[in-house]
């Protein structure tokens, strides 16, 4: 395995949609490296022609039929949803701030 | 939309010419992916209803809502219909197949990835054919949840998640069409045939069928490519052309300046018909693909392929060079009777009720092409559901055929019928419409017309043939119309004759 | 306190009998929480109300004349990231303040059906981040044995509930050994089920291809009932095996026979030497029953842990995309989209969470994924290969479940890696997708608790359970209750 530049912590917060106060990226900087130096023990291991798991258990084929829910089967459903939980909503729908703007907080 | 519009714009598609000198300094190189929705019951990984049109956030559960601890369960019906489209463009069907989650972050996506597939699509291979006869090769099929809808308005946007999670396929074509033209072909032929293979209803305006473009231009004979750009939000076939239009001349514009084309993406702003960045390059999205962990890899056997084939009906292409040959019926006729299948369907069964001659099926594609699918957009009823079936139709043409009416009396006995359910015979018979065919009945009326058209006997015997069509019309009038035109002209010519000799 | 005492078992006989209400049983439940929940943090929220309602339900319905079910009136006590109808569900996290799961989890459904009752909801790393309970926003618990020290992780409050009999029947989820370290560390019985025994539907995910949802009790026995209420092919969960549903065994009244793997990577220089020594004389008491000690090895151990937090990270990463403040949980306010992702993401998780997200966002991100993602997913398949061959040779696999005694509360907050390293020998278990469980096997030089590991192949949670409940009958260990709540 290549030793892997870490990009900066700044970029990588953004991928994540994390915001990061100064102590964190203090402390996350310094310790994601060492957590990944820490990973590359795996580059020892001889992993030619070795099949990749991603799976825990060798299963296939697990499909349901097209049959709609049984509104009875307990599960919160369409504007039972918005009600228990949004944490803005209009006329039905989840409200969200704009893509653009910035100029109402 | 409209008959009339649909048959125009079939028109303009068969005569489209290519006379942007564009086209002599580069060749346009043009890739589709197009997403299709598939006509589940169901969304591809809960058991909510697949439905266009509800009220928002009405069709949703905690499962396509993204709530914490619910786990996918594919819809086999989805995968089903995607073997069957992929089928119905000769794709190779692949026995190892699994889920990847895609990754990015929208208000629409609730998961904040989109279950598609990756590197194991269930379909590779196979192509689009054109109405010329050229194939445009595809990529791969692949089978993935859409998203839900995110709606701008006044400084907010609105999130409807009835859409999310239903299932779509995404069909990746090769960048081998050339013109803007082309592409829209290349569209029409796909939408025939998801539309023949009951994938899919493919109405862009429910979004059930939508499009993305690459595009590049080079110079001709160049072996590489030019740079890409991809065009997004292209929710109509008229969009994908304008927009393809508009991007071509844009690079072919910056080409001669001897500007770089920039690798981006690009969105389609309906209002200015131009297209502008949405992203560059440089913020392209890492979408970090990796195998959907809760849902089992999936193989396609082929005896599971082999039991969905018969099931495909004979392809548009097929059957409109069948038209032609069987029927001989021109290009065109051809192309308008297959845009559906049902119409196709509808045409070869009036025809086959009528009679095996080309004649037959010249006068019954007539009759499918005008009145019935005329009648079929009035009442916006399917073809199927129409008070006229195949059968009647070939009852009326019949009594076209056999002189028994006009073709001005079975338009009549057509409207009527459309609003009674009437047989043609009875139709005919209510509206007083039925021809007279019947020369012991005519005679006495020509022979009355004669006798009050002294001056156009007299013209006639001196030769004058227009007079002989005066004293015709004089017995339609008698006859309200109804006299059989050829028999007509017969009982006139001998009973003047008769007159001569005296 | 003393119907407290009693087994889950022992409690749904007296009130299947009727010797004791569920009311009752709801009640001395209550109280002892009230007692010791302030000290402990065991529990992040009670639902008083709910249950007492509840066992007058299932009252009602026994003066009815129905059967009552396997755990009838038992309380138990449920891990923060399992869903409940209408209940609050907050993973330990700040960003589900004021969430309430919108359906119920298949494996809580299973032990509702079964008459048990759900008094509360019991602390966690935040969403299932740690193996201390210190990442919790509601604090940590605190480990019954000692009150400064951490009851082990993640599922910490479900653990020490058990621990100092609250309830007597909790349940958690296992990712890399978030059931087995704490019921070691605490001194009760744990088990992770094989992966797709207990559909994980409603189990808030961490790593989806390693979380198991297991109980905990103080007798292998309960372990068994609870399973046996929860397990089963599950149609809402794709990943739930044909051969899921579990009858619960018959007690060995012997071990004759039973070949027993020892693995020479278990007991390595790592693992802390008061720890070592109850393993070996666990080990002569399984022999003393009649079962033969085998040699064996698992050579992958080593990287069991880089392996793991490569799978679980990257998992973790992809799982909690969708906590965006958009459809539901704390959405901090925003002028545009971007700010709303990063501030409601950015102050809803702590740290721990952080951490681990970065690590697989980075892991799966282009240009890395291969060296990191893709590599750690070979080395499980040897991992996984390492337990086939070994289980062609023994039956099940026993070792330590943890390294070392529990740390003091903020001894490893400086160094992640230190925590890490505790899930050594639990991880492996959930790569290879086994079933494991944890019995207290004796107390360490501090008189803190030692937990057994006893490992079997997939679908062998029988043998393991009875092999438990075999070594509980040869010992006392199960008996051992902290000092406060000790008979």
């Amino acid at each position: 395995m290549d030793k892997a530049e870490l990009p900066p912590i700044e970029k990588l917060a953004r991928l994540a949609r994390l915001e990061l106060d100064p102590g964190e990226k203090e402390r996350l900087g310094t310790q994601l490296p060492r957590i990944l130096a820490y990973f590359e023990k795996l580059s020892e291991v001889d992993t030619e022609g070795v099949e990749a798991s991603p799976y825990a258990m060798a299963l296939k084929d697990r499909f349901r039929e097209d049959r709609p829910a049984d509104p009875g089967d307990g599960m919160l459903r369409g504007q039972d949803l918005v009600e228990q939980n949004a944490p803005a909503k209009e006329d039905g729908y989840y409200l969200v701030p704009p893509v653009m703007g910035g100029e109402e907080a | 939309m409209s008959t009339d519009s649909k048959n125009e714009k079939v028109r303009g598609n068969i005569e489209a010419q290519d006379q942007d000198p564009i086209a002599e300094r580069y060749e346009t190189v043009i890739g589709l992916e197009v997403h299709v929705q598939l006509g589940t019951r169901t969304k591809l990984f809960c058991g909510c209803e697949n439905r266009f049109g509800a009220p928002p956030n009405t069709l949703t559960c905690p499962i396509c809502s993204g709530h914490p601890g619910v786990l996918p369960v594919p819809n086999r019906e989805a995968l089903r219909l995607g073997i069957l489209a992929a089928l119905s463009l000769d794709c190779d069907l692949q026995e190892h197949c699994k889920f990847d989650r895609k990754h990015y972050y929208y208000p629409d996506l609730p998961k904040g990835y989109q279950i598609s597939q990756f590197d194991l699509p269930f379909a590779l291979n196979g192509g689009v054919r054109l109405s010329s006869g050229k194939v445009i090769g595809l990529e791969r099929i692949h089978l993935e949840e859409d998203a839900g809808k995110n709606l701008h308005a006044d400084g907010h946007s609105h999130v409807d998640l009835n859409r999310a999670g239903v299932p779509l396929i995404e069909i990746v074509g090769m960048p081998e069409i050339r013109s803007p033209e082309e592409a829209h072909d290349y569209l029409e032929s796909l939408k025939r045939s998801m539309r023949y293979a009951g994938v899919s209803e493919c109405d862009m305006e429910k979004g059930s069928l939508r499009c993305d473009a690459n595009i590049s231009l080079r110079q001709h004979g160049a072996s590489e490519f030019g740079t890409k750009v991809e065009i997004k939000n292209l929710n109509s076939f008229k969009k994908v052309v304008a927009a393809l239009q508009y991007e071509r001349k844009r690079q072919a514009a910056c080409l001669d300046r001897g500007e770089p084309i920039h690798q981006e993406t690009r969105l389609f702003d309906d209002a200015s018909q131009q297209t502008r960045v949405m992203r560059t390059k440089e913020e392209a999205m890492d979408y970090r693909f990796f195998p959907e962990p809760d849902i089992p890899p999936f193989e396609i056997s082929t005896t599971e392929i082999e039991a969905l084939r018969p099931l495909l009906p004979e392809r548009h292409w097929e059957r409109r060079a069948r038209f032609m040959q069987e029927a001989g019926l021109g290009e065109y006729d051809s192309m308008v009777l297959t845009l559906e299948q049902e119409t196709a369907d509808y045409f070869e069964a009036a025809w086959k009720a009528l009679g095996p001659s080309q004649e037959e099926a010249k006068l019954t594609a007539n009759w499918v092409m005008t009145e019935v699918l005329r009648l079929s957009n009035e009442k916006g009823l399917p073809l199927s559901k129409l008070p006229i079936d195949p059968g009647t139709l070939a009852s009326l043409c019949r009594l076209i055929q056999e002189g028994k009416a006009s073709n001005q009396a079975a338009r009549k006995v057509f409207k009527h019928m459309a609003e009674t359910g009437d047989s043609p015979e009875k139709a005919l018979e209510e509206l007083g419409l039925a021809q007279i065919s019947d020369p012991a009945e005519l005679e006495p009326i020509v022979q009355k017309v004669i006798e009050n058209s002294k001056k156009a006997v007299k013209d006639y015997f001196k030769g004058k043939k227009k007079a002989l069509d005066a004293m015709k019309g004089g017995v339609m009038r008698e006859t309200r119309g109804r006299a059989n035109p050829g028999l007509v002209s017969e009982i006139l010519l001998r009973l003047l004759e008769n007159l001569r000799e005296k | 306190m003393s119907l407290l005492q009693l087994s889950a078992s022992e409690m749904r006989d007296k009130a299947a009998s009727g010797e004791v209400s569920p009311s009752e049983l709801v009640e001395a439940s209550l109280a002892a929480i009230e007692a010791h929940n302030k000290a402990l943090g065991a529990f992040i929220s009670v639902d008083a109300e709910g249950a007492l309602a509840r066992a007058k339900e299932l009252e009602a319905a026994q003066a009815r004349g129905k059967e009552p079910g396997p755990l009838f009136g038992v309380p138990v006590g449920l891990k923060d990231n399992l869903c409940l109808i209408h209940q609050p569900m907050t993973c330990g996290s700040r960003i589900l303040e004021g969430y309430r799961a919108s359906y119920t989890s298949t494996a809580v459904q299973g032990l509702l059906d079964a008459g048990a009752i759900p008094i509360g909801r019991c602390n966690m790393d935040e969403f299932a981040f740690g193996s201390s309970t210190e990442h919790s926003c509601y604090g940590p618990t605190r480990n019954p044995w000692d009150l400064e020290r951490i009851p082990g992780g993640s599922s910490g409050g479900s653990a020490a509930a058990v621990a100092a009999r609250m309830v007597p029947l909790s349940l958690g989820s296992d990712t890399g050994g978030s059931i087995r370290q704490p019921a070691a560390l605490c001194g009760v019985a744990g088990l992770k089920p094989t992966y797709g025994r207990v559909s994980r539907f409603g189990l808030t995910a961490f790593g989806s291809s390693l979380d198991q949802i297991g109980p905990f009790a103080r007798r292998a026995r309960d372990l068994s009932l609870a399973l046996q209420a929860m397990a089963g092919q599950a149609p809402r969960d794709a990943t739930t095996l044909d051969a899921a549903a579990f009858p619960p065994p018959e007690p060995l009244m012997d071990l004759k026979g039973l070949k027993v793997g020892l693995p020479a990577e278990y007991l390595g220089e790592g693992v802390h030497p008061s720890i070592r020594a109850q393993i070996e004389a666990a080990q002569k008491t399984l022999a003393q029953l009649g079962a033969d000690l085998i040699p064996i090895q698992l050579p992958h151990t080593e990287y069991a842990i880089p392996a793991y937090y490569l799978v679980a990270t990257s998992e973790a990463s992809s799982n909690l995309a969708r906590f965006d403040g958009v459809r539901y949980g704390k959405r901090q306010k925003a002028g545009n989209l971007e700010d709303l992702y990063l501030e409601t993401r950015g102050k809803g998780f702590g740290e721990e969470a952080k951490r681990r997200i970065l690590l697989g966002v980075f892991c799966l991100s282009a240009g890395y994924i291969d060296a990191y993602y893709v590599k750690a997913l070979k080395v499980r398949t040897l991992l996984r290969r390492d337990f086939e061959e070994a289980f062609t040779k023994v039956d099940v696999i026993i070792g330590p479940t943890t390294p070392y005694p529990p740390f003091r509360i903020g001894e490893s907050e400086a160094d992640p890696m230190k925590l890490y390293l505790c899930d050594l020998l639990t991880a492996p278990a959930n790569l290879a997708g086994i079933p494991g469980l944890s019995v207290p096997c004796g107390l360490d030089e501090d008189g803190l608790p030692v937990g057994l590991q006893i490992l079997g192949p997939a679908l062998g949670d029988a043998r393991i359970l009875q092999v438990a409940e075999a070594f509980e009958n040869a010992t006392d260990f199960h008996k051992q209750a902290p000092r406060e709540v000790a008979p």
